[in-house]
């Protein structure tokens, strides 16, 4: 799986941050002073203009304290009662329509789908994912941005806040109701995907008796057969049977059939195993050696212009070294202490200068090393498979290079539990490519229905952000203005990177204001445009008018992307803890954030106007 | 009726400005008033008078753009006043997808009211305006009076001290217009306060104690109903059965008395003469009325 | 209860809606290969309809269009970004999926259906090191040109293509031995399982065929296609089958077959009648009927006035200056300006062509000159097409194929090849001495065969063929410690004349000396080992880098 964005620790994400990153919380606390600041000025500024400075001001105050003082008296009944009515006005609202457009496109989905792909199971996750992800956020655009202000429309807020309801609890209840329903549909779409996808994707095959050929052992005695299943569902399977008649398939598109005996000539194939998977890798860190044998953070360049992987060179001293952290035998605790192993599994990506013998793999080798004592195993050859999982077990009694028999977890693992693994290739000319991610400590597969609940939950992370900015944009501005309004949120949201590229002048073309200069004038991204005085008061408007405020923006808005774990389950990897909390932490962030805002907006709004 | 001041008003002006900020209408101009605990006070005009503006104001569904509006003592924008008020709209305003039961029990619950308290406060005023029948039905299939009821019945959820009506008679038949008055005097009696606004005037007449009459957005007369109504340089005279001699005869003895006599005939309803009166009397001399404390 | 009744009525709906969805899709489902889909597909697929007959109607399609809501420009834009960005990151399955999209998106834009199957056959397969990943990605640009081809149908663009991808994709590869071997194996590509398809350059063979007849029968457009490299794809296709099948071993009548058929569909494709550049149809065969013709008209033109011509030269020359003269009869090695334009001037006055021949006539012999000006203008054309028809089997090659066709078939070359293979297998299973012995008999059975065709140009890429057999026979020399140079082995060796014109490389220019020495009878010249002259900074030699 690709990892361009390593991911933290939750509690280092939470407080210190990364390397070039701020923590979580710090940054939340800063984006919520900026706002809270900017906020208090443009408050100030209307109050101001309105009942003049001496009254604004007072007025400001007041509306402050008030808040602070109201905000403590939340009442959790009224915040239920609120939420209640959320879900009563989303049923009526018929949200179980987007439950019929979601069974409709699952009915659809086989028009465009089919299992006959190397990598049916990932195809099918991910469209059944993205198809929830859009109807979910859509859902939750609807109901939030119209909620209020259908209630503004038909006055029924009248009666609402005159009862002593503090404005937060509308906000809150409103966000609370609005999640119920949310994670009602998302529950039910998240079934029936699952039992889609495993439906969609489930076959069998009989075993072809004709195909069969007698394997004889090495002493002539009849060891098994070999053979193929029938072809079903645009693949077939190579089979070998044990002498007993059980045996299992080989892998094509991504999953395999055990086979079991049930008297003579008669077998039982099962449904596909591992199409859908929770591999759970632990990463190490990447650093390589070059062809020099000196130290280097990346490989070489091959030309690609995406930079993830880097490469070493062949048959030279250039090496790939991960250095794996709390490594003990307990990886994988099932097997017997003796026979227990080190599970890796390595991703290689081959990059041939010369075409060396067809159909043969490159070869390249595995050594450990412990990083205190030096001591290192002799290398273990292996075959690459380019751009495949290979899970290469390294069994626990090795040699070391001078031929001396050690253990591996007592004798290669460090005292703090380190560990390194280093990767070279063998064939000259020919190179191997590795990005960080592509070696791990593979532990036993998680739950694969627990992973895919973890998709479901950033999702619907995803979807209560939506929800939060949609009611509380509501308390301002008509419904079709606060559809707008989300639906740009969520746009920048997806697209946030680029947003914060062109604020922070690191894509080409310029702010805004020179864009519609260059479409304008027809002059492309990479011309310099002309030293007129138009030109530069363009240029001079997005420097320090729309740049900084784009930047500023960009500050409060979530990385939708980012947030996206359905990439975790198409690839078959274990959606991590830390992962689901931070989602969550983030969204707790922007409903607390957004209900404070949200607070103020409906209480300085004068509702019956 | 005790002296303790309910409600409040002080120089209260509202102006309604348009997106720009530029003034619109100016729709309450320095209105002073105060209710007292315990009494029924009716505030009274045509359509755009501003007494609509007045009860949203004393609500906080408005911001004052000057002066204040104290209830209980407190600025009108204050949420806490809330638990001590019930508020029916002039239309009810209610949630049409739920049923009698749920809309009360939704109000309930923003009170912070336990579930026994409200299960049992559900029931008395369900009773109280004979919805009996009707709380497990959706709101969007009541009749006019029936929404009427359940609107009055949301305001009382909170068995309050002060009920603000707006038009609380709109849209009723006889009927229920006289069941509603009966309610407020019943409410009345409960040591309640009530303000109620309505361009009726035979309903503010019936059952208010005090009036305040606006126009444009000023106040035009003040005070207690009977007073108000007192023309002291007029009696009238009512009977029945007079023969056309006797009638001459009760001529002849004005013109006696050296009086004059207006009419003689069957009289209107005085109140409305009054509003006229003054409606007439605004807009030929825009300003505030002489006399009005 | 009320509203419980109108909720259930409601769900009716929903159920009635849904259960009308379902014949939807059972009906509408499109075809893959492999996959007949839904029963509008599969009518379809019987009638033969294509966009032509039913206007754009596919329900797959349509729904994707309607599903984005009138808004197709913009997805498309963002399906081409997708696809290009996963491709970047080598995300080939989700590459694959969003060219399925796109191509939904708009089935009846031909070049998309034609770029993206190039990107996935061409572009993505090499991206994957694994001989069978490799030939995965080939044979998805394979299908996916023939869901285009679902769609448009009777395209010859895209049946040409659908030609080349599993003619030339597969059959020419370097891995091309374990490609046709898969091919064979693919139970996708030929799902009926047709023996005649199962070999990827028959197969490539049919998809020509129907490219042809699409042209033929249904009236569809070449476009800006060349016809003459269009109309000879499907000879081509089977005379590469005969070469791949001899490759891999498979000789006697099976070879000659392939030949024979070869042949013959060669010699129908010149008998073709196809547009050309100019207003004309041509026929490949007819060059020489052209240049008869232009003869016998010229000797026509000649009767009217026998001897003009010889006259008109002489005329001409008298009239050249001297500079002109001395200029035309020996022109310097290094021409000044001047005479380079004298040289130019004394041709163009030296020039006595037809049509002047004809005005001379016409001016001399004033009744006869109705006849010279027509006659002139018919050797004109004449001419043209000539030399038109000429440029044309140049361009295709067609002398060379035609006496290539023949010569396979005869037995003697039939039995060369065998050889040659054989030598190929003994030497691989180590046994040099026998490997050697068979290439030398299958050196003198295409002597003998060649000898049947000395019209073949001996340049030629037949002569390129039997370099390889010449290389790998040096190759076991080597092993067995012997050399061209070598007096006896040179003695056996028949095939000299050939190796002479066809050593570019120059690699066997020491055992040429030593022939052509030998052969005069003068000593033999002592020359340095090849190999020698590379030093050891020259760049890594793919060919030492392999493992042994």
């Amino acid at each position: 799986m690709v990892v361009e964005q390593q991911l933290l620790p939750y509690f280092q994400w939470l407080l210190t941050g990364g390397e070039n990153s701020l923590g979580a919380l710090p940054s939340f606390f800063f984006v919520f002073l900026g706002v809270a600041m900017a906020a208090l000025v443009i408050g100030f500024a209307i109050a101001a203009s309105r009942y003049g400075i001496l009254r604004g001001g007072d007025v400001t105050y007041k509306t402050v304290s008030e808040g602070l003082s109201e905000l403590l008296q939340t009442a959790p009944r009224r915040v239920w009662a609120i939420a209640r009515l959320a879900i009563k006005e989303s049923m009526r609202r018929r949200v179980a329509v987007a439950l019929g457009v979601f069974f409709l496109v699952l009915l659809f989905a086989n028009w465009f789908l089919s299992t006959n792909h190397q990598e049916p199971a990932r195809l099918y996750l991910s469209f059944v994912l993205t198809a929830s992800t859009y109807l979910v956020l859509g859902v939750a655009l609807l109901l939030s941005a119209f909620s209020l202000p259908n209630d503004f429309k038909t006055k029924t807020i009248y009666t609402v806040v005159t009862k002593p309801v503090r404005a937060g609890e509308i906000i809150l209840g409103r966000i609370i109701g609005f999640t119920i329903v949310i994670t009602g549909l998302l529950a039910i779409m998240g079934v029936g995907s699952y039992i889609f996808v495993v439906r969609s994707l489930d076959h069998s095959h009989t075993v072809e008796l004709e195909s069969f050929q007698v394997v004889t052992g090495p002493a002539g005695e009849d060891a098994g057969k070999k053979g193929t299943t029938s072809r079903d569902a645009g693949h077939r399977h190579e089979l070998t049977l044990d002498a007993e008649g059980n045996g299992e398939t080989t892998v094509e598109n991504g999953h395999t059939h055990a086979i079991e005996s049930i008297g003579e000539n008669k077998y039982r194939v099962s449904p596909p195993l591992g199409f859908i998977r929770a591999r759970v890798p632990q990463y190490g860190k990447l650093r390589f050696i070059d062809r020099s044998g000196a130290a280097k953070d990346t490989g070489i360049s091959v030309g690609s212009e995406w930079t993830y992987r880097s490469f070493i060179d062949g048959n030279t001293p250039a090496t790939a070294i991960w250095t794996f952290d709390n490594v003990s035998d307990a990886v994988d605790p099932k097997p017997p202490e003796a026979e227990r192993s080190l599970p890796l599994s390595l991703i290689v990506r081959v990059f041939k200068t010369h075409k060396g013998v067809i159909g043969q793999a490159l070869q390249g080798t595995i050594q450990l090393r412990n990083p205190e004592s030096q001591l290192t195993s002799e290398p273990l050859p292996f075959d690459a498979q380019d751009q495949q999982v290979d899970d290469i077990d390294i069994p626990r009694k090795l040699l070391s290079q001078s031929r001396q028999e050690i253990d591996l977890f007592k004798d290669l693992v460090s005292k703090d539990g380190k560990i390194e693994v280093l990767v070279k290739c063998l064939d000259r000319g020919q190179y191997f490519g590795f990005a960080q991610a592509d070696c791990y400590i593979r532990h036993p597969d998680g739950s694969p229905i627990a992973s895919f609940a973890k998709v479901c939950v950033s999702i619907w992370v995803q979807a209560v952000i939506v929800v939060s900015v949609g009611v509380t944009i509501s308390t301002l501005v008509s419904g079709p203005v606060a559809m707008l309004f989300v639906v740009g949120f969520i746009i920048l949201g997806f697209w946030r990177q680029d947003f914060v590229d062109i604020a922070t002048g690191k894509s080409y073309g310029g702010g805004p204001a020179e864009s519609v200069v260059r479409i304008a004038t027809q002059a492309n991204v990479m011309v310099q445009l002309e030293d007129t005085l138009l030109n530069n008061l363009v240029s001079g408007f997005d420097k320090y008018f729309a740049k900084p405020i784009m930047w500023a923006v960009a500050q409060t808005l979530p990385d939708f992307r980012s947030f996206s774990t359905v990439r975790y389950a198409a690839d078959g990897y274990n959606v991590p803890w830390d992962r689901v909390f931070q989602d969550v932490t983030v969204c707790l962030g922007y409903v607390i954030g957004l209900s404070i805002l949200g607070y103020f907006l409906l209480r300085t709004r004068e509702v019956a106007k | 009726m005790s002296e303790e001041i309910i409600l409040q008003t002080r120089a209260l002006s509202k102006v309604y400005r348009d997106f720009w900020g530029r003034q619109k209408v100016r729709a309450l101009k320095g209105l002073d008033l105060e209710v007292r605990r315990g009494e029924v006070f009716g505030l009274l005009g045509p359509n755009g008078s501003g007494k609509t503006t007045t009860i949203k104001l004393l609500l906080g569904l408005l911001f004052p753009t000057e002066g204040e509006a104290l209830v209980f003592g407190k600025p009108a924008s204050d949420v806490a006043k809330n638990e001590r008020l019930g508020y029916l709209p002039e239309e009810s305003y209610l949630y049409r997808f739920l049923t009698a039961d749920e809309t009360l029990d939704f109000y309930g619950r923003l009170f912070d009211m336990p579930s026994d308290v409200r299960r049992q406060r559900i029931d008395e005023l369900i009773e109280m305006v004979g919805l009996q029948k009707a709380r497990k039905r959706q709101l969007q299939e009541y009749s006019k009076g029936m929404t009427r009821r359940i609107g009055l019945a949301q305001a009382l959820i909170n068995d309050p001290e002060l009920i603000m009506l707006d038009e609380p008679t709109s849209g009723l038949d006889p009927i229920g217009t006289r069941e509603m008055k009966d309610m407020i005097l019943r409410l009345k009696d409960e040591g309640k306060t009530i303000v109620m606004c309505s361009h009726l005037l035979a309903d503010v007449q019936d059952v208010c104690d005090r009036i305040a009459i606006l126009h444009q957005g000023e106040l035009k007369e003040l005070g207690r109903v009977d007073e108000l109504l007192k023309v002291a340089d007029v009696t009238q005279i009512r009977a029945k059965n007079l023969s056309v001699d006797c009638q001459q005869e009760l001529r002849d003895v004005i013109s006696r008395h050296h009086g004059e006599l207006v009419s003689l005939d069957n009289p209107t309803t005085t109140l409305e003469e009054l509003f006229l009166d003054i409606v007439r009397d605004s807009e030929a001399r825009p300003g505030r009325r002489a006399g009005v404390k | 209860m009320n509203s419980n009744n109108s909720f259930f009525r409601k769900m009716v709906y929903l159920l009635i809606l849904m259960m009308v969805a379902v014949p939807i899709v059972w009906l509408g489902r499109p075809s893959s290969p492999g996959d007949q889909g839904g029963k509008l597909a599969q009518e379809r697929t019987e009638a033969r309809l294509g966009q032509a007959d039913l206007g754009a109607i596919d329900p797959a399609s349509e729904t994707i269009r309607l599903a984005t809501l009138g808004l197709r420009g913009i997805a498309v834009t963002m399906l081409w970004n997708a696809a290009n960005n996963y491709k970047k990151t080598e995300d080939w399955t989700a590459f694959q999926s969003t060219l399925e999209q796109l191509a939904r998106l708009q089935p009846y834009f031909v070049k998309v259906w034609q770029y993206q199957a190039w990107n996935l056959s061409y572009n993505v397969s090499v991206e994957l090191d694994n001989v069978r990943d490799r030939f995965y990605y080939v044979k998805q640009g394979i299908e996916y040109l023939m869901d285009g081809i679902g769609y448009n149908r009777d395209h010859p663009r895209l049946l040409d293509d659908l030609g080349w991808f599993t003619g030339n994709k597969v059959g020419r590869a370097d891995e091309h031995e374990i490609y046709r071997k898969l091919y064979k194996l693919d139970e996708d590509l030929n799902p009926n399982d047709d023996p005649t398809l199962r070999d990827n350059w028959l197969a490539s063979k049919h998809w020509y065929e129907q490219a042809v007849a699409s042209v033929d029968e249904k009236g569809q457009s070449l476009s800006t296609m060349n016809p003459t490299t269009f109309f000879d794809s499907p000879a081509r296709s089977q005379i590469s089958y005969a070469e791949a099948i001899e490759e891999e071993g498979i000789f006697g009548e099976t070879a000659k077959r392939a030949w024979r058929d070869g042949g013959r569909l060669w010699k129908e494709y010149g008998e073709r009648e196809m547009p050309s550049t100019d207003d004309f149809m041509i026929k490949l065969v007819d060059e020489n009927k052209w240049k008869l013709e232009a003869a016998r008209l010229r000797n026509e033109l000649d009767a009217l006035d026998p001897g003009i011509e010889a006259k008109m030269k002489e005329e001409a020359q008298g009239q050249l200056t001297a500079d002109q003269r001395r200029v035309w009869e020996a022109l310097p090695a290094d021409p000044s300006a001047d005479e380079q334009k004298w040289h130019t001037e004394a041709l163009g006055l030296m020039d006595v062509s037809v049509p002047k021949i004809a005005a001379r006539i016409a001016k001399d012999k004033p009744e006869n000159a109705a006849k010279a000006q027509s006659l002139a203008a018919q050797i004109e054309d004449a001419n043209r097409r000539a030399n038109l028809i000429s440029s044309n089997r140049d361009v295709a090659n067609y002398e060379y194929w035609r006496i290539r066709c023949d010569l396979e078939q005869s037995p003697e070359s039939l039995k060369a090849r065998d050889f040659a293979h054989q030598a190929e297998k003994r030497f691989a299973e180590g046994d040099p001495e026998g490997a050697r012995e068979l290439y030398e008999q299958s050196f003198v059975e295409w002597g003998k065969a060649l000898d049947q065709f000395p019209e073949m140009p001996r340049d030629s890429t037949t002569g390129g063929d039997l370099m390889e057999f010449i290389e790998d026979y040096a190759v076991v020399l080597e092993q067995l410690d012997l050399s061209l140079e070598d007096e006896e082995v040179a003695n056996r060796f028949v095939l000299w004349e050939l190796l002479e014109i066809n050593d570019q490389q120059r690699k066997f220019a020491g055992a040429i000396e030593a022939y052509k020495a030998r052969k005069a009878g003068m000593p033999v010249p002592k020359r340095a080992e090849p190999g020698d002259a590379a030093g050891p900074n020259s760049l890594i030699n793919p060919a030492e880098a392999v493992p042994q």
